[in-house]
């Protein structure tokens, strides 16, 4: 959750409720797996992303890497990236 | 995780609130991750307690939603499904009706529509029917999940997660008949309130003369 909310700035905070409502969606649709057991006492529970999650990821990643290499390339990314900007 | 518990008794004793299935699979894990926020030094206790306050409703509401959904797509006998589809089909009038009556400043009840048949087959036959096949489909769930979990037949009826549409079906349609029997009607009756009427007889009675 701390990393969550570093990533987003503080824009994304999670409760409890919310993060473990994402992890069993996430694992119904078979996106991440719980990691095997290293100490039965250990309360913590630990997920990894599954073959179906990378690729998935990877699929995300290639989509945002086209985005914004599509958006270089029609110089919309100018110095002031980030700014609103109108785009007539 | 009883330690946990004990630390917050009122947080684990809402868990209950989450699906069964769902508690059993992440309570514990909530409640670590509850304590991790409490325990990180960069976080105020304030600030955790009130993001549970905004988290935990929204969240309980949407897994009962969704255990809901797969229960009625999964678990539910279909026939309690179709009962209760027939039966909102049967007291659609009815609504059809108070809307339109509604829309119109009440017109309607002194127009033709007041007096004629099919005014009583709106109000009264077809959520009658409504109100039988759902109370006869209620019967029929009752009796073969009795049979299977051999509860009693109160925990079966109560279990409104898989039985809510005929219930809910039949308690509506029931719901309407009382209307039209212990308020509407009065009107028809006296124009009075309803202490002035006796008995249901009577009021059918005074709605077949309407006709």
């Amino acid at each position: 959750m701390q990393q969550i909310e570093h990533d987003s700035s503080g824009k994304v905070q999670l409760g409890p409720g919310a993060l473990y409502g994402t992890i069993k969606q996430l694992r119904e649709a078979n996106l991440i797996e719980e990691m095997p057991f290293e100490d039965e006492n250990e309360r913590r529970r630990y997920y990894r992303l599954t073959r179906k999650g990378w690729n998935l990821l990877n699929a995300e990643l290639e989509y945002y890497e086209h985005t914004v290499r599509l958006a270089q390339e029609r110089k919309l990314l100018g110095p002031n990236f980030g700014a609103a900007q109108w785009i007539a | 995780m009883d330690s946990l518990k004990h630390r917050f008794p009122r947080y684990s004793r809402l868990l209950a609130l989450y699906p069964a299935d769902y508690r059993q699979e992440y309570g514990g894990q909530m409640l670590q991750t509850l304590a991790d926020m409490l325990d990180d030094p960069g976080r105020r206790k304030a600030g955790v307690w009130g993001r549970i306050t905004l988290d935990f409703p929204l969240s309980v509401i949407k897994q009962q939603l969704i255990y809901s959904g797969e229960a009625m797509g999964n678990t539910m006998p279909g026939y309690i499904k179709r009962n209760a589809r027939l039966g909102a089909w049967l007291v659609a009038p009815f609504f059809i009706f108070l809307i339109f009556d509604a829309v119109m400043r009440h017109r309607l009840e002194h127009s033709w529509v007041w007096h004629t048949r099919a005014l009583f087959i709106w109000l009264i036959v077809l959520p009658g029917l409504a109100a039988i096949f759902n109370l006869a489909a209620l019967l029929r769930w009752v009796h073969a999940r009795r049979r299977e979990t051999h509860s009693s037949a109160w925990k079966v009826l109560t279990d409104l997660r898989l039985n809510w549409p005929a219930l809910g079906m039949a308690v509506l349609s029931i719901g309407i008949l009382g209307l039209v029997f212990f308020h509407d009607s009065v009107h028809c009756v006296t124009g009075n309130p309803v202490r002035e009427l006796h008995n249901p007889y009577q009021t059918w009675q005074c709605i077949e003369q309407r006709q």
